[in-house]
């Protein structure tokens, strides 16, 4: 997909149109994936993730930003950050379904060395189930930690996509985060 | 949470996080008047609210991990293949092997034509090449090759690959799990116990050489085709655990499926040697049970680690039942195999010598240790439900112990009563266990009893003696001072009285010929009184019942006289401080001793050994070193090794030691240490210990280096004894502490002090005069460092801690006493530092006599004192003596 076609489709978005999120959606999946899969490929031992999160670096690359104002990109972006659940979630779940049904291979101290992502694989799991129970309370919230954690929106973008004020973002930060953390207590160390 | 209206719970949240901190739970309450669920819910998420700041603020850790293994996945799929024909030190890569989570394993062989030689070789995926990592692995596999067992897989040499993929290369085995040889092989019980006896050699040998492997499972523990077991990756999990991780390197990481994973990994608390033997006494229950333990089928990670922290594991005979190997589990190996795999790591075996042991006693018909210790066990689980706990279990199981050991002594010296008396011990104990066994009638309703803990059961027990033994009444007093006995622990001194009394009683009627029978109830209820800390009565008991040996005739060829004598003589200083009275009660022991029971010199050595630590323990180290040489000599005479001698050997060693004799100490140290190695192997405590007081002994002769080594490796065994906090690590740990302060190394010196001092804490009771040790070395360190003000303060709190715990004229005190004068001296306070200088050198001179390194240490610090105030006159009073 052209750059100018994804960001014809924002646009369209923002008038109102139907079924264009359904459109969008899978585009901005199948990018952020790919850019999961090949940009991180290690080219040094010592490796480090690039500064720019993934969820905005899709943005650069799928959006022509001249025809497109701040809000559109916090929509944008908004979309992304779901995507990015999304995907990490899959993995998480692919990964733990490959462990656990593996036929009868015991995975037991080495190879969890190796695999801590695994323990954090779990821990993503654990707090997707807990952010849908919280969706059910109140879905803003659920969108805010979204946002927040997910696609690691700043305050002001994740104020302007949910057209709310940067305070009660602030807040209802605070209230999920909370409210997450009272839920997945022991479950897994929280540092 | 449903009947909770959650909006309702977030207005409310709202207002409160708006108010400042102080007027929120006033707010709260007001608002959730009579709701009381409300109010929880709100006061629970604002505390959480509180608790998680900074929670999910860095996503990218989480993400970071996935990405990385995302892009894993995509190098692994174009690399699969790419490695076959490449070289890796010097051998050619030629199959894949194996492949699992940590990456891949090739079968390889030498790169020059003319060696014949396979190897296996690892290949880490995702291993970080830092430079501290490859040093690190490289120190690791510096031990690891040290690994010489026929039954341990050699590992050759380890590396990184030209991409920084760390890779190790080993001996290469063709075989399979052991589990799978048994089933295919159809191998008999007795070639199962053969095969895993092996097992626990190599694992044994590992051990030794501190090393633990801590996934230990079927898959690492193949046999090859000639029967011989070899366990794989041994250590493996240490050398690739990722240094700058500390919390791997602590716990180990959690697991995904735990099968053989010990309940201290699943709760990723410190992993020791035990860890090892609960997952070799999984693989020991599936060999001859042919199951897991713990059905894991359709278990949820969850589930299988509850599983392994709290279900109680099936007999191996239970899971087998109605085969023909139910007979054969029955009794020891279901003991073995159920002691093997405990929950606490404490009640396993801790060392794979004792599972041998066990093993090799069940195989000649020897009683194994398990089963006692399933007595044990049952009875401490039975009263772990009933809270009154542990130390109940454990004063019961002392008096058993104590039964047994005075019978076994009886049948060896009187055969024509031998026969009652291994009747009443084995009734004794079947009353016990019946007593703790669930399927006793009553303890459905003991359970039930809203207060009953055990009282109904120790009064149905009660009852049940008068009523069942009414026709036996040598056991009938022998069971009341069983059941007298638990009373006590219990803490109900009146019920304990009234049945040990009786059983007395029981026996003046019965023994009139036979006072001896009485003595010997009154020494045991004495024992009683004394762990009771009722020392006066104690006293008496002692003092009764030695006046009946007194009067009997053939008191001089019983040994129980002297042994009530020993008991009266060491209650007097250890518990009552009269240390002159001691010394009288002990020297006629040894006196009668010398005399009518010349034969047996084993008994005057421990005499000898008595009056030894009476006169240490006041520092009269002139008198207690004859007992200890004479000790020593009677023992060598009889004894090349015994672990009797070795410990009085190091006794007097300390002695040496602390009269600054180091050459003497560290020469009876050695030969202690080699002692103890030759009994126990190199992992036991005694080894550990003996190490540490030779660290000490280097640390006089400020050989610090030697010191250094010999201290870490003192801690390094303890800590893998104890997986928990330890009085003797912690003690270790302070000499380390006293090294740094010689090394002037001050930063180190405090931070472990620091440590040791908190752990000191936990370790003993508030007061002990143990107590005060680091807070002296602390107050030393501030000394040198010039913190007068916080010196002051440790020492003055260490001196506390010793005037009201030891005797007065304790050198101890005047150590305390002397180091606070020094400060006050350098402090300008020399009035008051005057009077402390000189009081603790009298009294150390005293103690310790002149001639000796803090009586030495207390003079110079006096000479400090007078040059620093500026009197030439005292000083040169003082300067004159050294001369």
């Amino acid at each position: 997909m052209e750059k100018s076609g994804v960001t014809q489709l924002l646009v369209r978005l923002k008038k109102g149109e139907k079924g264009i999120y359904d459109k969008l959606y899978p585009l901005i999946y199948e990018e952020l994936r790919g850019m999961a899969y090949t940009h991180m490929r290690r080219q040094s031992p010592d490796h480090t993730l690039s500064k720019t999160e993934l969820v905005h670096e899709t943005y650069l690359k799928l959006i022509d930003q001249s025809q497109i104002d701040f809000t559109d990109k916090s929509h944008f972006l908004a979309i992304a950050s779901r995507c990015m659940r999304q995907i990490l979630i899959d993995y998480a779940r692919k990964k733990h379904a490959q462990k656990r049904g593996g036929k009868n291979k015991d995975i037991t101290f080495i190879d969890e060395i190796f695999e801590k992502q695994n323990k954090k694989a779990q821990e993503l799991l654990d707090i997707d189930a807990a952010l849908r129970e919280l969706e059910k309370l109140n879905e803003r919230l659920s969108k805010v930690v979204e946002m927040r954690f997910f696609g690691e929106m700043t305050i002001e973008e994740t104020a302007k996509a949910l057209d709310i004020s940067e305070s009660t973002v602030k807040r209802d930060w605070m209230k999920a985060r909370g409210w997450l953390y009272k839920e997945l207590k022991g479950r897994f160390e929280i540092e | 949470m449903s009947d909770i209206n959650w909006q309702k719970v977030e207005t409310i949240l709202d207002k409160a996080l708006e108010l400042p901190k102080d007027q929120r739970q006033e707010f709260i309450d007001e608002e959730c008047k009579g709701k009381p669920k409300l109010k929880g819910e709100v006061t629970l998420l604002l505390d959480s609210i509180f608790d998680s700041e900074g929670w999910l603020e860095n996503p990218e850790e989480y993400k970071r991990d996935m990405y990385d293994e995302m892009a894993d996945d995509v190098q692994l799929l174009s690399s699969n293949q790419s490695l076959i024909d490449t070289k890796v030190g010097s051998y050619l890569i030629k199959e894949k092997i194996g492949e699992g989570g940590m990456g891949s394993v090739y079968l390889a062989k030498h790169s020059s034509a003319d060696i014949d030689h396979k190897v296996a070789i690892k290949i880490i995926r995702s291993g970080k090449a830092t430079q501290e990592n490859i040093k690190r692995f490289k120190r690791e596999q510096q031990i690891l090759a040290g690994l010489h067992h026929p039954g341990i897989a050699r590992m050759y040499d380890a590396g990184t690959t030209g991409d920084g993929s760390p890779y190790i290369i080993m001996e290469y085995v063709d075989g399979m799990p052991i589990t799978d040889y048994c089933e295919k092989d159809k191998c008999t019980l007795q070639q199962k116990l053969e095969l895993f006896t092996d097992v626990l050699q190599a694992v044994r040998h590992a051990h030794e050489n501190l090393v633990i492997h801590r996934d230990l499972k079927p898959e690492n523990i193949l046999v090859d085709e000639s029967g011989n077991i070899k366990i794989l990756d041994f250590g493996i999990s240490k050398l690739l655990e990722n240094s700058d991780d500390t919390s791997l390197t602590k716990t180990g990481a959690r697991l995904l499926t735990p099968r053989y994973a010990a309940p201290e990994q699943v709760r990723q608390e410190n992993i020791t040697t035990a860890t090892d033997l609960y997952a070799l006494g999984i693989v020991f229950y599936e060999l001859i049970a042919g199951g897991h333990p713990f059905s894991f089928e359709d278990f949820s990670q969850y589930e299988m680690e509850q599983a392994i922290l709290k279900q109680e594991a099936v007999k191996p005979s239970t899971k087998v039942a109605g085969s023909k190997a139910e007979k054969q589990l029955q009794g020891d190996l279901d003991a073995i195999a159920l002691k093997a795999i405990r929950k606490e790591s404490e009640h396993r075996y801790r060392m794979a010598n004792e599972f041998l042991e066990d093993l090799k006693n069940y195989q000649n018909g020897i009683p194994v240790s398990a089963i006692e210790d399933s007595l044990r066990y049952r009875s401490q689980k039975f009263f772990k439900r009933h809270k009154q706990g542990i130390a109940v279990a454990a004063g019961i199981l002392l008096f058993i112990f104590g039964l047994s050991g005075f019978y076994t002594w009886q049948i060896a010296q009187e055969r024509d009563v031998a026969q009652l008396e291994a009747e009443k011990a084995e009734q004794v104990t079947d009353f016990l266990i019946d007593l703790f066994n669930q399927s006793n009638p009553y303890f459905e309703e003991i359970q039930g009893g809203l207060n009953a803990k055990i009282g109904p059961l120790l009064e149905y027990g009660t009852n049940q003696i008068d009523k069942e033994l009414e026709d036996q009444a040598e056991v009938r007093a022998e069971l009341k001072t069983v059941v007298g006995r638990i009373y006590s622990e219990l803490g109900e001194f009146g019920k304990a009285e009234t049945l040990l009394t009786a059983s007395l009683e029981l026996k003046k009627q019965l023994y009139q010929t036979r006072k001896i029978e009485i003595a010997r109830s009154m020494s045991a209820l004495a024992f009683l009184h004394q762990e009771q800390g009722n020392y006066s009565s104690a006293e008496s008991l002692l003092v009764n019942s030695i006046h009946i040996f007194e009067n009997s005739q053939n008191k001089f060829e019983d040994e129980e006289y002297f042994k009530v004598m020993r008991r009266f003589g060491n209650l007097l200083w250890f518990n009552k401080g009269e240390y002159e009275k001691a010394d009288s009660v002990l020297q006629r022991t040894l006196k009668l001793r010398r005399k009518y029971s010349g034969s047996d010199k084993l008994g005057i050595a421990a005499t000898l050994n008595d009056l030894a630590t009476l006169n240490h323990a006041q520092g009269k180290y002139s008198q207690a070193a004859p007992f200890y040489r004479e000790s020593i000599d009677i023992y060598q005479r009889i004894y090349n090794e015994h672990a009797n001698l070795a410990i009085i050997m190091s006794n007097f060693s300390a002695l040496l030691r602390e009269k600054g004799n180091y050459d003497e100490a560290e020469k009876y140290q050695q030969q202690a240490l080699e002692m103890h190695q030759n009994i126990t192997g190199e992992e036991s405590i005694d080894v550990a210990l003996g190490l540490g007081n030779l660290g000490s002994i280097a640390l006089g002769k400020n050989q610090l280096e030697k010191a250094d080594s010999l201290l870490s490796e003192a801690v390094k065994k303890l800590k893998i004894i104890y997986s928990d906090l330890h009085p003797y690590i912690s003690r270790t740990k302070l000499n380390i502490g006293r090294l740094y302060i010689k090394q002037q190394n001050y930063e180190k010196a405090e931070s472990i002090l620091l440590e040791v001092n908190n752990e000191y804490q936990k370790v003993f009771p508030p007061g002990h005069p143990r107590s005060s040790d680091p807070l002296l070395e602390l107050g030393t360190l501030y000394l040198k460092t010039k913190k007068y003000e916080k010196s002051r303060t440790y020492l003055e709190k260490a001196h506390k801690i010793r005037v009201e715990g030891y005797p007065k004229e304790s050198w101890r005190i005047a150590e305390t006493m002397n180091t606070l004068g020094f400060c006050l001296s350098r402090m300008e306070k020399y009035q008051e530092a005057d009077t402390l200088l000189n009081n603790s050198f009298k009294q150390l001179k005293n103690a310790r006599g002149e001639k000796d390194p803090v009586t030495e240490m207390a003079r110079s610090n006096l000479i400090d004192h007078y040059s620093r105030w500026g009197k030439p006159l005292l000083l040169e009073k003082f300067q004159s003596k050294t001369e």
